[in-house]
């Protein structure tokens, strides 16, 4: 499900890293590529998905902030929003840099692509924010009406 | 019992009444379904009386768009003030306006065929001196009760009295507020008592003869500033009351329960005889003498007997407090009063200090008023914008005034501290919160919004939901943070 989302934004990180998040590698016991490793999309789109959830709750049900109520919600969305920014940078750019990026002949990714990668886990976790206040927020006492 | 009839005789009776409607607005218990205040004062433009007057019409106002039956969860405002006995609230003396007291006894009159003084005239001079027959009475008596035994004496036969003695049934009471060191509270305290105890077949309704009676006569608790232009002198403050005490203890007869209360450290008030510029600051000794309201209307039936218009068992009260201070604080109370008034009280300042602060910056943001309506249209109403909102003023006028006299009742920190909002106790630290629990007014907000379902609507009563949410709400609030 996750990797169906993330694929409509590939074009901002690249095929080849599209390739490699969804778990491809070269196989010694096949001696060929194949989708041998984990799949990072499932991983990026879990974290993102807990961290909405989580900083919902909390911002609804456990802070229910009385006063700045609205500015307080955008906090949250960008909290979500950098965290899974980094995560999903920092996924693709460690297996970068210890040389674990392997999808086939002459195919390479970059840093700017792990970074896009990232920009892209920022978007759509915003969203899963977005989605689940929009749900939760009806229990709320004090913010109910927070984003509308 | 039914109905308590307050009467509050002169400017003192007018300022025990208005701490009495502040009482009741804050939810003071008072075991009467309804109380009916009637003012005797012949100062019409006297601006206790008014500001008094005024109080109450609010109060009625306000309560108007309140459910107050017993399903009702609200406490403010909850005791009925009835002014439709007396709409105006006052029983009015006549011919006081424009004439001095000669003119009112008919001095000039007293005289024979020959035009020679008659016996009356010779006696009226001899009780009267020439400085009291050619006193005004515009603005009362000025301190001499000699003139207002004669000048009252004629309440009884006006419309609103008649209205009163109709109404009285067997199982209402009476209670009676008067200086002892004025003119017309002295004076009017007497007549009124023996008025209502008329002898039998003299009193158009007889229920009244044996009704209980209380009474909270109030001694001097305040000095005024020498004027020799002025005709009050505080000075004779004293002399009055000794001779006004004497009195009742040969002839007053008639009362179940009296009450009486003075205070010994005074402040010099200045010296008006009255009118708009009797506007004495509020004073604790007038909020213990509407407590006196309060402890007459719990006694039970049975400590009461009064045959045939005589009074079998009558009991006599002071009150005190337990510290000797000059700023009174609730730890300087008795615990029956502090159980009477501190949570109400401060229920009620809670309440006032968020609608000073707070109310304009939040009604627009809150689930509990933006699911509810209190929006800039409620705002705008009259019973929100004027009525209570004129509650409001007095009750932190009020308290203002207690806390700036002589001896002070101070028990609030009255300024606006947002960010220590429940530090308003003095002598007592608020509760701290639990963890995560916000604090100052953001905790008011959290409290209303979580309690706001426990509040009821009211299509036909404007105000119901609003005073509802904001008595649970501070009824939890003071229960928190005070222990109360």
């Amino acid at each position: 499900m996750f990797e169906t989302i993330f694929s409509w934004f590939d074009s901002l990180f690249g095929d080849n890293l599209a390739e490699h998040l969804a778990g491809r590698g070269f196989s010694p016991e096949i001696g060929d590529y194949d989708y041998i490793n984990t799949n990072l999309f499932d991983v990026c789109g879990i974290v993102g998905l807990v961290t909405a959830t989580l900083l919902c709750v909390f911002f609804y049900y456990l802070w229910n902030p009385a006063y700045g109520k609205r500015w307080k919600w955008y906090l949250m969305l960008g909290t979500v929003a950098v965290i899974n920014l980094i995560v999903g940078w920092a996924i693709p750019y460690t297996d970068l840099i210890n040389e674990n990026i392997n999808v086939g002949e002459g195919l390479t990714v970059s840093g700017l692509d792990c970074f896009m990668f990232g920009f892209s886990d920022l978007i759509i976790s915003a969203v899963f924010f977005f989605i689940i206040s929009c749900i939760i927020k009806w229990g709320s006492t004090g913010n109910k009406y927070i984003p509308f | 019992m039914s109905k308590l009839y307050v009467f509050g005789i002169g400017g003192t009776g007018s300022r025990v009444l208005k701490s009495l409607t502040m009482l009741l607005a804050a939810g003071v218990k008072i075991n009467a379904d309804e109380v009916v205040p009637i003012i005797i004062d012949p100062d019409l433009a006297a601006a206790d009386l008014t500001r008094t007057v005024k109080l109450m019409q609010d109060y009625v106002k306000v309560r108007d768009r309140i459910n107050v039956d017993n399903s009702a969860k609200n406490s403010f405002f909850k005791t009925k003030i009835n002014m439709d006995i007396i709409p105006s609230g006052r029983i009015p003396v006549q011919n006081t306006k424009d004439s001095s007291f000669k003119e009112y006894i008919g001095l000039s009159l007293m005289k024979d065929e020959k035009g020679d003084e008659s016996p009356n005239y010779a006696l009226a001079s001899m009780l009267f001196s020439q400085k009291n027959l050619n006193a005004t009475m515009e603005v009362g008596f000025k301190g001499n009760p000699n003139i207002g035994s004669v000048v009252l004496n004629q309440f009884s036969f006006s419309d609103e009295f008649k209205a009163f003695t109709s109404s009285v049934k067997a199982d209402d009471r009476i209670f009676v507020i008067s200086s002892i060191f004025g003119g017309t509270g002295a004076s009017g305290f007497p007549l009124l008592v023996k008025e209502i105890r008329k002898p039998k077949g003299k009193n158009e309704n007889e229920l009244i003869r044996n009704v209980p009676i209380g009474a909270v006569t109030v001694l001097p608790y305040f000095d005024v500033k020498n004027d020799e232009d002025s005709e009050i002198d505080s000075t004779t403050f004293i002399s009055k009351a000794k001779a006004a005490l004497s009195y009742y203890d040969v002839n007053l007869k008639e009362v179940n329960s009296l009450y009486y209360i003075a205070d010994k450290e005074t402040k010099a008030y200045e010296n008006s005889e009255g009118g708009a510029t009797q506007r004495n600051e509020a004073h604790f000794v007038e909020l213990a003498a509407a407590l006196a309201v309060v402890d007459f209307a719990a006694q039970q039936d049975n400590s009461f007997a009064t045959i045939d218009g005589r009074v079998q068992n009558p009991t006599y009260k002071e009150f005190g407090i337990k510290n000797k201070t000059e700023q009174i604080i609730f730890n300087d109370l008795c615990d029956t009063t502090n159980l009477t008034i501190k949570k109400p009280m401060t229920q009620f300042l809670l309440f006032c200090k968020y609608l000073n602060e707070q109310f304009n910056e939040s009604y627009r943001i809150q689930p509990w008023a933006m699911d509810h309506k209190i929006d800039d249209n409620f705002v705008r109403q009259q019973y929100f914008q004027s009525d209570l909102a004129g509650i409001k003023k007095a009750y932190l006028e009020w308290l203002q005034e207690m806390s700036n006299n002589t001896r002070a009742f101070s028990p609030y920190d009255l300024s606006e501290k947002k960010n220590d909002v429940y530090g308003m106790i003095k002598g007592e630290l608020p509760a701290k919160g639990r963890i995560f629990e916000s604090n100052n007014y953001a905790l008011f907000e959290d409290k209303l919004n979580s309690i706001q379902n426990k509040a009821t609507d009211s299509s036909s009563k404007a105000l119901h939901y609003f005073m509802e949410l904001f008595y649970l709400g501070t009824e939890e609030l003071v229960k928190s943070k005070f222990r109360i």
